[in-house]
């Protein structure tokens, strides 16, 4: 645009006194009016669970947004995770935005009624007992109850079991299973069977998360009131919705098996911080008819993938048909170059939808001779942000650098000279040396497009975040 | 320079070029209906804007010509990105924009962003009415937005102990 035009472009021909459209005078309109839909979009910016809340006991109407809020960012929380979260533990400091929490100890030593909704205390069909729609189970073995203290000030629940004086867990399930829209199993034992049920009174449920969770017990203790002796062969997946999963550490391989023989088809985001993380490819297909079987593309929309190992069948068969976007690989130590090699390989099949990649690989020997060269060819057109360990030759990072020609980020992490010399940190001094060996590595020269190199001195997404610089492109003199 | 006719809900007319008043989803689109409804391509639109009186049009109107020159963000930016996109469009300039501001007339400027669909000025007061949430007791909150509580009963002690076990977590 030219100069000319920067004339004020603003002109007020009359001002207000001119004719009025409505006669009466201008009436100011309070907050309590404001929209819906533009309440939930200031609340959802409030990224503290105490400020929402407060907004929780303003008035009824922002109570009522504030709970949509909360129900939402229970997902919502989930979804923009980053793949460069990174590490192992994480997984299980990952509660979301709160989640009622029942523990099986609750259940031994009765509950101490004062940390748990009032709505608890009564609930029927209509009430819904999870204020945020999101239930965390801790510590429950296969027998599934709740004591009568919760009910104490209500009335009776349906599926009171009068004799034995508590609820049980799936009689609340079933009544108000449908209220759920994030299930959170930590540290127990379920059998299948038993997951498939209580998954079943849940049809709202988006996500689900399994941590520390074992294989056992026996399906429910009353077998009478269980439905099925055998999951159905030709069932339909128990929960529609169910978009989001995560299964963290120390979970049983066959539960993971299971989830994903009955969630793979709907899943957009999958984590799983367990290993090994198997996938049983070949179970997929059953559920379709023999023909169709053969076009059946499993994960078909899975977007955000977080792996813990390399596993060729997962990599060959199932993975480069989708369209990851955001995908972390973490594998710690490379032993062997074969495990390289077959991460390459497997990256480079999704490059052409890949938005952001995060390799966690420590590299403890020299292999940048062997670089396979007919990948050099392979561009990724999307990759927007890669955050890799720091310790892989230069040579290597360049040969991934020339090939993401619209990067933008490139995070390096597990810096050891920035964790090792925490206390006796010169940063200018620091960044000096870092500018210049980034220059010196040709990082800049190699991706046109990479505006900042961050250096994090830990692992991405660790419980306190740790020291890290941040080096900007400098300007190019022409 | 082709211009519109912007005109409040109390009368007052602003003549807006046309290239500054497109950069409102709203404005944009009843321009084009006059185009199209009107024969003669060189009359001047004119739009009347029933719901916003003069003094926050001109308000939207000043922070339109501020930012004339940003890049149009997209719609659905936020589901892709997630963050970010509201603090890259807080310049100072729009600090001292809405610094003398009180609640009710930002309120009026959301619901004017709102109507006219301009994305960035929705995003800076929506953030500055969360900022002044954070940190705030339930009173404050009821005080800073003249809001009454229409709990009944122990609604109110039930919704504070549905609150508790969410800090214990």
């Amino acid at each position: 645009m030219t100069p000319q035009k920067k004339v004020s472009s603003v002109l007020e021909v009359t001002n207000g006194a001119g004719p009025s459209l409505t006669n009466t005078a201008m009436v100011r309109k309070g907050w309590s009016e404001l929209p819906k839909e533009l309440l939930t979009m200031i609340l959802d910016k409030l990224d503290n669970r105490l400020d929402l809340n407060s907004c929780r006991g303003v008035n009824r109407y922002w109570k009522s947004v504030a709970i949509q809020v909360g129900i939402k960012q229970t997902v919502a929380l989930w979804k923009p995770w980053d793949p460069s979260e990174g590490a192992f533990q994480r997984t299980i400091a990952l509660l979301p935005y709160p989640t009622l929490k029942l523990k099986s100890f609750d259940v031994r030593t009765g509950f101490q009624q004062a940390y748990y909704p009032v709505a608890f205390n009564k609930f029927e069909r209509t009430s819904n007992p999870f204020p945020t729609n999101s239930l965390c189970l801790t510590s429950f073995g296969p027998l599934e109850c709740l004591p009568k203290t919760y009910l104490e000030n209500g009335r009776v629940a349906p599926g009171y079991h009068k004799q034995r004086n508590y609820i049980e867990l799936s009689n609340l399930f079933q009544i108000c299973g449908h209220h759920l829209t994030y299930l959170h199993l930590f540290n127990m034992k379920v059998h299948p069977l038993q997951l498939y049920s209580v998954l079943e009174q849940m049809p709202n449920l988006e996500a689900l998360t399994l941590t520390t969770v074992g294989m056992g017990g026996s399906p429910w203790s009353y077998k009478e009131e269980y439905k099925y002796k055998n999951v159905p062969k030709n069932y339909s997946p128990p929960c529609t919705k169910l978009t989001h999963l995560r299964i963290g550490n120390r979970t049983n391989s066959s539960l993971q098996e299971k989830l994903l023989e009955w969630f793979e088809s709907q899943l957009i985001s999958f984590e799983c911080d367990s290993h090994p993380c198997r996938f049983i490819v070949k179970n997929f297909p059953d559920r379709n008819n023999e023909e169709e079987s053969e076009y059946y593309v499993p994960f078909r929309k899975l977007e955000r993938l977080k792996i813990l190992l390399a596993w060729d069948e997962f990599y060959h068969d199932i993975v480069p048909f989708v369209p990851i976007k955001y995908l972390s690989v973490v594998l710690g130590q490379l032993v062997d170059y074969k495990d390289l090699e077959s991460i390459l390989e497997y990256v480079d099949k999704l490059s052409g939808t890949l938005v952001h990649l995060h390799l966690y690989l420590e590299i403890q020997y020299n292999i940048h001779e062997q670089i396979p060269l007919q990948r050099v060819y392979v561009v990724f057109p999307k990759l927007k942000k890669f955050a890799i360990t720091d310790d892989w030759e230069s040579s290597l990072l360049c040969y991934f650098l020339q090939r993401f020609t619209k990067l933008e980020t490139l995070q390096l992490m597990n810096n050891s000279e920035l964790k090792h010399n925490h206390d006796n940190l010169d940063e200018g001094e620091l960044r000096e040396k870092m500018e210049k060996r980034f220059e010196d590595e040709n990082y800049w020269v190699f991706c046109n497009s990479l505006k900042t190199i961050e250096v994090h001195a830990d692992t991405l997404g660790s419980e306190k975040p740790g020291k890290f610089l941040m080096i900007n492109r400098k300007p190019t003199l022409f | 320079m082709a211009l519109v006719r912007v005109i409040s809900s109390d009368g007052a007319a602003f003549l807006v070029s046309q290239r500054l008043a497109k950069r409102s989803g709203k404005l944009k689109t009843e321009i084009e209906t006059f185009r199209k409804s009107s024969d003669n391509s060189e009359a001047q639109p004119e739009i009347r804007i029933v719901t916003i009186r003069a003094e926050i049009l001109r308000l939207v109107l000043q922070w339109l010509q501020q930012h004339q020159n940003d890049p149009v963000l997209p719609a659905n930016q936020n589901e892709q990105d997630g963050r970010g996109d509201a603090e890259m469009g807080q310049s100072q300039w729009d600090r001292d924009f809405l610094a003398p501001m009180d609640l009710g007339i930002v309120m009026e400027l959301i619901l004017a962003a709102n109507h006219l669909e301009v994305k960035g000025l929705l995003d800076i007061t929506c953030k500055l009415v969360e900022s002044k949430i954070t940190g705030r007791t339930v009173d404050e909150i009821r005080t800073a937005f003249k809001l009454k509580s229409d709990f009944k009963g122990n609604e109110e002690e039930q919704t504070r102990l549905e609150n508790r076990w969410c800090v214990e977590n």
